[in-house]
């Protein structure tokens, strides 16, 4: 558990700071303010619980229980959630599950999604103005590169994944164990039922 | 008989029950300027991670009203004051003036304004009307209080039915080795520290020895279920070193 605390504050810090250097970050965070959202991915050692203030976040361990939305997805789906329109989609196939208000969930992915970073200014505060635009030039060539790099990572996923995105997501594999833990309690009380009969 | 009643612990030292609050407030009203700072050196920075995790325990949500007791520089209390926003509001209080002082001027530097009340008051006797606070958070303050059972009586009465009590506190280590290691530590590097940091050796003492005679963690939570507490629970949090106690008002 310690680990996991060190962890999530080391997060919480490297958003924050993040949403501190992004001029839009305030608006964004104006919609889900004072909200709390759970994101679980199944591969993950806990859920991701943040907790969405004025103009900051503040990440939460799983103990609390107060969340306002809340969204399982499978590491490999993680992604196409990027892409509003394959939400039902994949609620339809079993791959997502979500509780609470799906616009808020939108919202709240928005926040992280959408962030910008003023680099040029973060840098210059940090080191003053001229490294900071020469450090600024060298992020924008990194951003220009990325496409390419995407595309590579795209690649290695897709060969990394295959089996995993073949076979069912575990949260269709969490909602039939449910559904046949459900069925299970059915059957053994038509058993006593049955018996009470004889 | 009656010597016994009216006796009570100050670290190891047998005193009046009249004279204890006074002798705390000394202890405070000399550490207060340091504390946050002696707070990050005595637990290498650890005392932030418990108070995550009673954060995390909190179910704290907007609107609420909570009751940060024995409050002291405001860590719990900066961080409530966020999480209600302006529709709930946050009490932060302390008997110890000093460290209410402290306390008020961080929380304004940080710009928490607006939902947070500072009250001075004591543990035993809450000023405040029943069924007031949806959470009630005390952090390293119980074995300060004289009377432990009133206190706790006190902050039932309070909490909304429905309301949680959280009590972070030092409690006993559950391993033996790491038991003896921390007693070395804190007999005997703590209270250096204190002497080299803050000029104040005997209140690091204090601090050692309040630290010992305070309830373990089966005992405390006892001590919550007699006085009306249900669903009583605790985690030891390094090793037992910190046991936070999670209790309901129904």
């Amino acid at each position: 558990m310690p680990m996991m605390m060190v962890v999530r504050a080391s997060l919480e810090r490297a958003l924050n700071l993040a949403l501190s250097h992004d001029p839009r970050a305030r608006q964004r965070l104006q919609s889900v303010r004072e909200k709390c959202f759970r994101l679980s991915v199944p591969e993950l050692p806990e859920p991701i619980t943040v907790f969405f203030q004025e103009t900051s976040v503040q990440l939460l361990g799983p103990e609390y229980e107060s969340v306002d939305g809340s969204v399982t997805v499978a590491l490999h789906d993680l992604a196409e959630l990027q892409d509003a329109s394959a939400v039902t989609r994949m609620i339809q196939q079993g791959r997502i599950s979500i509780a609470g208000d799906p616009v808020f969930a939108q919202q709240a992915a928005q926040v992280f999604l959408q962030i910008n970073v003023d680099w040029e200014e973060a840098f210059a505060d940090a080191f003053g103005d001229v490294p900071g635009y020469w450090l600024a030039q060298g992020i924008d060539r990194l951003k220009g590169a990325m496409p390419k790099a995407e595309q590579m990572q795209k690649r290695v996923s897709e060969f990394l994944t295959q089996e995993s995105t073949l076979a069912a997501s575990p949260v269709f594999f969490a909602l039939l164990e449910d559904d046949v833990k459900a069925l299970e309690r059915r059957l053994s009380a038509l058993e006593k039922r049955i018996k009470d009969m004889e | 008989m009656k010597k016994h009643d009216d006796s009570t612990h100050f670290g190891f030292k047998t005193v009046a029950k009249d004279e204890k609050a006074n002798m705390v407030a000394g202890v405070f009203h000399s550490v207060a300027g340091k504390y946050d700072l002696m707070n990050d050196v005595m637990s290498f920075g650890i005392h932030r991670l418990w108070k995550r995790f009673t954060i995390d325990c909190s179910g704290v949500r907007r609107g609420q009203k909570v009751l940060d007791l024995a409050g002291g520089t405001g860590d719990l209390a900066a961080k409530f004051s966020r999480m209600v926003g302006p529709t709930g509001e946050v009490v932060l209080a302390d008997i110890n003036d000093s460290m209410l002082k402290v306390g008020r001027d961080k929380l304004r530097d940080m710009g928490i304004v607006g939902n947070v009340k500072y009250v001075q008051a004591d543990a035993e006797k809450l000023p405040f009307p029943d069924d007031t606070f949806d959470c009630i958070t005390i952090a390293f303050g119980l074995r300060n209080v004289t009377d432990k059972d009133a206190a706790l009586r006190s902050m039932l009465r309070v909490l909304k039915p429905g309301g949680r009590l959280l009590v972070l506190e030092f409690s006993k280590p559950v391993l033996e080795p790491l038991s003896k290691a921390y007693d070395m530590y804190s007999f005997h590097i703590m209270p250096r520290m204190g002497e080299w940091i803050a000029n104040d050796k005997d209140s690091y003492q204090y601090l050692a020895e309040s630290i010992r005679m305070h309830p373990d963690q089966d005992t405390l939570k006892d001590m919550m279920e007699e006085a009306g507490f249900g669903s009583v629970e605790y985690h030891n949090l390094t090793g037992g070193i910190v046991a936070l106690h999670r209790g309901y008002k129904f």
